[in-house]
């Protein structure tokens, strides 16, 4: 069909051309000049008619229709600024809520990677019955490389820790990066911003000085952004090595949170790593896989190929891998299920999200309701010369879509505040990284359907009652019918009852949180200053390790200011962890339990405060060679023998090679270890100079201020081992405020925000209800004054009408929040998602909220002069 | 539903008259509406109005096609022609028409003689 929009001016034209000839032809058969005129007009009828009729069979008309809808909503709002203020911001509010929420779970968790084609990248994981998502070995993966027909390509990687020397002699520098496979950049599809990625060669036994590839913020922070930088030679873990490329600005990889620094070959491990026998045991499963399927081609078809092929691999424990088998996933599927705590999180703040907007709309339907009312006379006249229903409904859903745009509008500057707040969040960590929370078009097109959403949401219903008009009853100025204000009151019920619940879960939150920031962790929190090292990326053997860990110790603890200083292999709520299997013995049927794992020096216990509840703390007899001990946390205890006492019972520490039996000395108390929203988790302690870790951390606890003495601290171990990097110097303080109590702040901030935002739609609606109450009866008030009502009982009667709204709405929000809020019981922490004081509170805050928002329309009733309104009338 | 029957009734014919005027060259509007009128010895009243929303509904079906022009007085006006579709259209039309038309007067007959 041909697609043309005659222009209305054209069809004027036409349309009058036809008249002049119709005038010419009267003339010629003899009529005078004005007859001739009258005729012709009258025989052609009514152009506007015509005009219009004409443009209705344009296809296009709706384009011209939709701009006279839009022209007279711009129109029609303008007239009544306040109310287009209120539902604007209503709208704002609930929009940018959405879309804030959203950009952070897309940059948390649900964007596909920032790679071309991300769909056809897919996660191999490992999985047998006793787990889901295992790594696989080299020699595994070397089999999948080779033989697989579906992939494009597999790349393998395994995080690293590298001390990075930019020059010779400068002090190494301690950084996270990658062991990828020599297709890594390949198989990703993102090639360097300088220089190259890898070449074949240097990703074999035969590379001579190991290739290095870094992030576009190491080469920043380490190489000053020198484009001399690739080809320069560079030392790694005390190894020669050359940068050959830099990669673009944000460049994560696989990651979502971090942004690896450096990546080097999987065939450089032996170098980087020498205790790391990763390329030849293939015992040793560390790898995680990534692939890329062929065009065209589905996960099916690789899945199906990888069953087979895993048939093929090398089984190294013939007992344990009989069921071994390769997992194909899409990348993103993948990640969701790895994280089962994360997406719950996240369907938790999205469905507060939409709570909000919800009530957002019911706020405007409301203000809709209430025009509506007041629009009779204008939809009855409309309706009675001639406007189709359908046309007027339609009219009025441009009028909220028009709210509704401009609302997303500024929601969108409402959310791009909160991503660059987001953004700036500092995960207490030397490593970059953070949210990836940006505004872009997915964000965009949230923020799209969730305001298509409110359009249908807030303004369907209110359309639909505006235009059901009485033709036949006169046109005046009268009471609201029943109904309506029934459909009003129900509004502004729902409104409040939504306001309770994000208000009783916002109380709940903030209660949570600071009750988290308040409480023992279970390790000291002030007054310790950590550093970490890792001698043995600066190619330090055991024994000097020890040698300088035993050093440091010594001299720190002389150090004027320092009441104690210990080390310990993990920093409680600190970004990262370490986990061990641990297996009871004794006990036939438990299997081997990932076990969160810290490796101290005796004195630990003492100088971090941990409490041992049960048995002793590490002692000078825990030394090497001794019988192994272990202390184990109450939760651990308690998995294990439930109901027996653990004390003086043996468990296998790790397995294969490194496996050791150790004794359980000691119980310790329950503590906080990643975050204060941890539930209580297994936690083992073993004694360092049994279980020699080489990445350590050094906890000082000092008499005044930690950080003033980080400099004293640097010195000193610059004279001691000026090769050694240290890293991570924090208080204790810091690391807890920024990494445990990240996850309940950014909670508490966003669902209190909520809370807020509801709490002000909510009066918003119930202001905006009782007022237009009394505007509407402003005659009846005055007729009941003119009969004698006191103003204090006209005052009354407003308030108890305002006030039974709330009491129900409040009472319905509380009853739904009591339903619901058990769901939210693993969020919180230490307090009770039925927590008293956050329900009677919120009904309280409400109670007095609502007064106060009835009482400046109640007052205005009480003042009504009966003279003046009978007159008006 | 009589009263929309009628009216769809009455687009299609007028559909069809203005079809068969174009068969015979290019008119305006105008002429096409008194080439009907003259044609049909005035039996039929073109209803003006009614005109143009026919022939923007031809042209969007794409059975007509229009360009400005000058008119036999020199006027500015809108010229329509047949285009091939059109043309098309129009014999399936008329044959369709002919057959309603004997059929039901053949009816009708049959009524009056009962």
């Amino acid at each position: 069909m041909k697609l043309r929009w005659r222009t209305s001016s054209e069809m004027d034209e036409e349309i009058q051309a036809h008249i002049d000839c119709e005038v010419q032809a009267n003339l010629d058969r003899g009529m005078k000049p004005e007859d001739a005129r009258a005729a012709a007009l009258r025989k052609f009828g009514n152009t506007t008619r015509a005009k219009e009729q004409a443009r209705e069979a344009d296809p296009l008309f709706w384009i011209e229709s939709i701009t006279r809808d839009l022209r007279y909503s711009l129109r029609n709002l303008s007239r009544s600024p306040g109310f287009t203020v209120v539902a604007v911001l209503s709208m704002a509010l609930g929009i940018g809520a959405n879309s804030a929420i959203f950009s952070m779970a897309d940059g948390l968790l649900l964007r596909p990677l920032d790679v071309p084609r991300a769909g056809q990248i897919v996660g191999v994981s490992a999985t047998a019955p006793q787990y889901r998502f295992g790594r696989f070995s080299y020699s595994e993966y070397t089999v999948y490389r080779d033989q697989s027909r579906t992939l494009a390509g597999l790349l393998a990687e395994e995080n690293n820790s590298f001390a990075i020397q930019p020059e010779e002699n400068a002090q190494a520098r301690y950084v996270w990066g990658k062991l990828v496979s020599g297709n890594f950049f390949d198989v990703l599809g993102v090639q360097p911003k300088l220089g190259r990625s890898f070449q074949p060669e240097e990703d074999s036994p035969a590379a001579g000085e190991i290739a290095v590839v870094i992030s576009d913020e190491c080469w920043q922070d380490k190489f000053h952004s020198d484009p001399r930088a690739v080809g320069a030679r560079i030392k790694l873990n005390d190894q020669p090595a050359v940068v050959v490329g830099v990669m673009p600005p944000g460049f994560r990889g696989t990651e979502g949170f971090t942004i690896p620094e450096v990546y080097a070959p999987l065939a450089a491990t032996p170098h980087v790593s020498p205790s790391n026998t990763l390329l030849t045991d293939p015992k040793r499963r560390d790898l995680v896989l990534f692939g890329r399927l062929k065009p065209g081609l589905n996960v099916e078809a690789a899945q199906a190929e990888f069953s087979g092929l895993a048939e093929r691999v090398e089984k190294p424990f013939p007992q344990a891998d009989r069921q071994r088998t390769a997992l194909v996933q899409s990348e993103i599927k993948g990640r969701l299920q790895a994280d089962p705590d994360d997406v719950r999180l996240i369907l938790l703040l999205l469905a507060i999200a939409a709570m909000v907007l919800l009530l957002a709309c019911a706020n405007v339907a409301n203000l809709l309701l209430g025009r509506a009312s007041a629009r009779v006379k204008e939809m009855t006249i409309r309706q009675s010369v001639g406007a189709g229903r359908g046309r007027l409904i339609s009219q009025l859903l441009t009028e909220s879509a028009v709210v509704a745009g401009l609302g997303a509008g500024a929601g969108l500057l409402l959310a791009l505040g909160a991503i660059r707040y987001f953004a700036s969040i500092k995960v207490a960590s030397d490593f970059p990284g953070g949210f990836a929370a940006r505004l872009d078009l997915r964000v965009l097109a949230y923020t799209l359907a969730a305001a298509a959403l409110a359009v249908i949401l807030s303004g369907l219903w209110p359309a639909i009652c505006a235009t059901r008009v009485d033709l036949v009853s006169p046109t005046k100025e009268r009471a609201p019918r029943r109904a309506r204000l029934w459909g009003r009151h129900a509004v502004v019920t729902v409104q409040t009852a939504l306001a309770a619940m994000l208000l009783i879960s916002a109380s709940l939150f903030v209660k949570s949180f600071l009750r988290a920031r308040a409480a023992n962790p279970g390790f000291r929190v002030d007054h310790v200053l950590t550093a970490s090292f890792d001698p043995s990326l600066v190619g330090y053997s055991e024994q000097r390790a020890r040698a300088f860990y035993q050093e440091l110790l010594e001299q720190v603890r002389m150090l004027p200011g320092v009441r104690n200083a210990t080390l310990g292999s993990h920093i409680p709520m600190g970004p990262g962890s370490q986990w061990d299997r641990v297996t009871p013995i004794g006990i036939e049927t438990t299997e081997p339990l990932s076990v969160m794992c810290d490796s101290v020096e005796p004195g630990y216990f003492a100088s971090m405060a941990t409490d041992v509840v049960k048995g002793r703390a590490f002692d000078a007899r825990d030394r090497p060679g001794a019988p192994g001990a272990a202390i184990i946390n109450q939760e651990l205890a308690r998995r294990f023998w439930p109901n027996a006492d653990a004390l003086g019972r043996q468990i296998q520490f790790g397995v294969g090679k490194r496996a050791a039996v150790l004794e359980v000395i000691g119980i310790a108390r329950n503590g906080k270890y990643q975050a204060t929203i941890d539930l209580p988790a297994p936690y083992i302690y073993v004694s360092f100079p049994q279980q020699f870790r080489s990445n350590m951390t050094l906890f000082v606890q000092t008499a005044d201020d930690p950080l003033s003495l980080a400099p004293t601290l640097r010195r000193e171990v610059q004279s001691l081992a000026p090769d050694v990097p240290v890293y991570g110097i924090h208080s204790m303080r810091e690391t807890f405020d920024a990494h445990g109590l990240l996850a309940s702040r950014i909670m508490a901030q966003m669902v209190g925000a909520t809370g807020v935002i509801g709490l002000l739609l909510g009066v918003a609606g119930l202001y905006a209800v009782v007022a237009f109450g009394v505007a509407r009866g402003t005659r009846e008030i005055g007729i009941r004054m003119a009969l004698g009502a006191t103003s204090g009982s006209v005052l009354r009667k407003v308030l108890t009408s305002g006030l039974k709204l709330a009491i129900i709405g409040g009472a319905l929000g509380v009853a739904a929040a009591l339903a619901l809020t058990r769901y939210l019981r693993e969020f919180l922490d230490q307090v009770n998602p039925q927590d008293p004081a956050a329900f009677v509170g919120v009904s309280i805050l409400l109670l007095v909220v609502t007064l106060a928002a009835c009482w400046i329309p109640a007052r205005r009733a009480s003042r009504v002069d009966p003279a003046i309104t009978l007159r008006y009338e | 539903m009589a009263e929309t029957d009628r009216i769809q009734l009455l687009q299609g014919t007028l559909d069809l008259l203005v079809l068969q005027t174009l068969l015979f060259g290019p008119r305006h509007g105008h002429a096409i509406a008194t080439a009907i009128e003259h044609t049909s010895e005035d039996v039929l009243l073109v209803d003006h109005g009614s005109l143009y929303p026919a022939l923007q509904r031809l042209e969007q079906a794409g059975l007509i096609a229009s360009e400005w022009g000058v008119s036999e007085k020199k006027r500015r006006a809108r010229f329509y022609k047949l285009t091939r579709a059109g043309r098309a259209r129009l014999t399936a039309e008329t044959g369709k028409w002919q057959k309603m038309v004997r059929a039901v007067s053949r009816i009708l007959q049959a009524k009056e003689a009962s």
